[in-house]
């Protein structure tokens, strides 16, 4: 399949060098999210067994 | 409510029509009416779309969850970062640059007339439904907090919404919008302060995270392989990244604000904003939840927090055994604060730490227990105890909150509210305009024609979700409430779009009959299984690819367009 084409595909945006640049951010940022609420599950959890 | 409270109050409905007012000015023609001339930044736009998420039903239904259940709401959340990325890459790019007014009416170019149709229907079906219950939460919560009865609620909410909705077309609705935001952080920052400093003195920030913990209401994230669990890491990011996906690529009342934008990069940028933004929003939400869960150790929370079903049993046959529920839990609740405070006290690794611990389980399992026999006694008498949960946040407010701060949180759940209310008009008039009237009735009318039925349009289905309101109080859990009914489309709408922008070869067969085939397989699904309900959008989605790429490759109709043409 072809994705449709644009300049704004590579344009700078903001700190970004590129559009890819800031996808991968998001998805680190979710990664970083999910690692934290683990964090806060388990360093969090006082109940005693 | 005080004097303040009622400025406050008057204030935000003086706010918001005089955005809706100022912007009604612009909406000219029917792409100013339904499109806002496609001229709105990024931001405008990002805010848009969170408000249009984050109904009354968010902050009533979501923070009486966690009271009861704790932050495990959030997984749900978390794919939608990943969800933002996807949605720019594949949907919008195709969306904006069709010049389109619906989603459904890129199907049309795509397939056939009678998968777009379809489609619209659905989205027309359940969310005319979903507007109905987005009216009925703060009906609730008014019934409660000010007496008023919830159909006096509903008329004064709808008829501003209505109001400005139909009179200043998407561009009201979305600056009125970014006001309800920037209201909805300010609600949640004070409710989260208020909380805190109505804890008594010897209790500081950090008892407050401990005594979560200790009742393990922080636990976020559940890694087991359970389907039948509906909040697990996995029903979230598997689940929940299809719902998400569903409504924000699929769901007009979404697609219509990104189309909004000025341009592909401010279309993006403010689905970017909610994939850094939205997770933590829904945190702090939650937050207040488990901030309530810790108040209510050392002030005691009614036994049922719905003041009319209390007076309700009261005044029934079980009145005198609900009395006696009511003095024993008076009881308790006294020992479990008392040991809750030596608990604080005590060495973590001591014995009289492990003491208190003990104490306090026996104490929560038999508040549990009597607070379970008090629903049933609620429901012999004739109520519905199980909504019961949705009434924990607004009793606090009742009875807690300071003079001034009522009416700020009171105008905040409303503006939460008609935020989703103004976007779910707007969208169901411009599918009935786009999709139906202009497409089968009325092809080649003049400009004026159109926006006339535009508004005549956010009119009635005004008026039908109104009538949808009045009902909803039959329904169970309002935030599942909601997910629910889209469940059962939303999947099969998602499996129709990505099969028109990742299988070159379908057609609108494949697509009308994988549609079909998509809904009788969630139908089927939900009635001969019990996995959890977040899963039917992906068991949707992956029947539609699968027979309309079938039915596609084996019918002689050819595709209208490829997507390379679109």
């Amino acid at each position: 399949m072809k994705m449709p084409q644009d300049r704004e595909e590579s344009e700078r945006i903001g700190l970004f060098p590129s559009w890819n640049w800031l996808y991968v951010t998001v998805v680190a940022y979710t990664v970083l999210l999910i690692l934290l609420l683990y964090l806060i599950t388990v360093l969090s959890d006082y109940s005693v067994q | 409510m005080t004097f303040f409270d009622w400025l406050v109050f008057i204030f935000y409905f003086a706010g918001v029509i005089a955005v809706a007012f100022f912007q009604s000015r612009r909406s000219i023609g029917v792409e100013g009416f339904y499109l806002a001339n496609r001229r709105l930044s990024w931001g405008a736009v990002g805010l848009s779309v969170m408000a249009t998420q984050a109904s009354a039903i968010t902050f009533i239904g979501t923070t009486g969850q966690a009271y009861d259940d704790g932050m495990e709401f959030i997984q749900v959340y978390l794919p939608q970062p990943l969800v933002m990325v996807l949605l720019c890459v594949l949907f919008v790019p195709f969306f904006y640059r069709a010049k389109i007014y619906t989603a459904y009416e890129y199907l049309e170019r795509r397939f056939d007339a009678k998968t777009r149709s379809l489609t619209s229907f659905l989205f027309l079906f359940s969310r005319a439904m979903a507007a109905g219950i987005v009216m009925y939460a703060p009906a609730v919560v008014l019934s409660v907090i000010m007496g008023w009865d919830e159909t006096t609620t509903i008329l004064i909410m709808a008829v501003v919404t209505i109001l400005y909705t139909s009179v200043g077309g998407i561009g009201a609705v979305i600056w009125t919008d970014v006001l309800q935001m920037l209201m909805m952080f300010a609600g949640i920052a004070v409710a989260l302060f208020v909380l805190f400093y109505e804890l008594p003195s010897e209790v500081g920030i950090a008892d407050v995270f401990y005594l979560g913990g200790i009742h393990q209401m922080w636990k976020s994230v559940d890694f087991s392989w359970d389907l039948s669990n509906t909040y697990t890491i996995w029903s979230g990011l598997i689940g929940g990244f299809f719902l998400a996906l569903a409504y924000f690529g699929c769901d007009q009342s979404q697609v219509q604000r990104y189309l909004t934008a000025r341009s592909l990069t401010h279309s993006r940028l403010s689905l970017i904003f909610n994939a850094f933004f939205k997770v933590p929003m829904q945190f702090f939400i939650l937050c207040i939840g488990v901030f309530l869960f810790v108040f209510y150790h050392f002030e005691r929370p009614p036994l049922i927090f719905n003041p009319a079903e209390a007076a309700l049993v009261e005044s029934s046959p079980y009145g005198g055994e609900f009395e006696r529920l009511r003095g024993r839990h008076e009881e308790l609740h006294g020992a479990r604060r008392e040991a809750t405070l030596k608990l604080l006290r005590a060495d973590p690794e001591g014995d009289a730490f492990r003491y208190q611990y003990k104490e306090i389980q026996g104490y929560d399992q038999e508040l549990s227990s009597l607070r379970k026999r008090s629903k049933e006694l609620v429901q012999q008498a004739g109520g519905a105890a199980s909504k019961d949960v949705n009434y924990v946040f607004p009793s606090y407010l009742i009875k807690y909150v300071p003079s001034g701060i009522l009416g700020l949180m009171i105008a905040v759940i409303f503006a939460a509210a008609m935020s989703s209310l103004d976007s779910e008009l707007t969208a169901l008039s411009s599918a009935t305009v786009i999709d139906f009237y202009k497409r089968y009735f009325r092809p080649e009318a003049s400009e004026r024609h159109y926006l006339t039925a535009a508004r005549l349009s956010t009119l009635l289905w005004g008026l039908f979700a109104m009538g949808v309101a009045l009902y909803a109080g039959q329904l169970g859990s309002l935030i599942e409430a909601v997910n629910r009914v889209g469940s059962y489309f939303y999947g099969s709408l998602l499996g129709v779009f990505l099969l028109a922008f990742l299988v070159r070869g379908a057609n609108g067969t494949g697509a009308f009959w994988g549609l079909i085939a998509g809904m009788l397989s969630v139908f089927a699904v939900s009635r001969l299984t019990d996995i959890s309900w977040l899963y039917y959008n992906v068991v949707g989605t992956v029947a539609v690819l699968v027979v309309g790429s079938l039915i596609s490759k084996f019918s002689t109709t050819k595709a209208a367009n490829d997507t390379k043409s679109l």
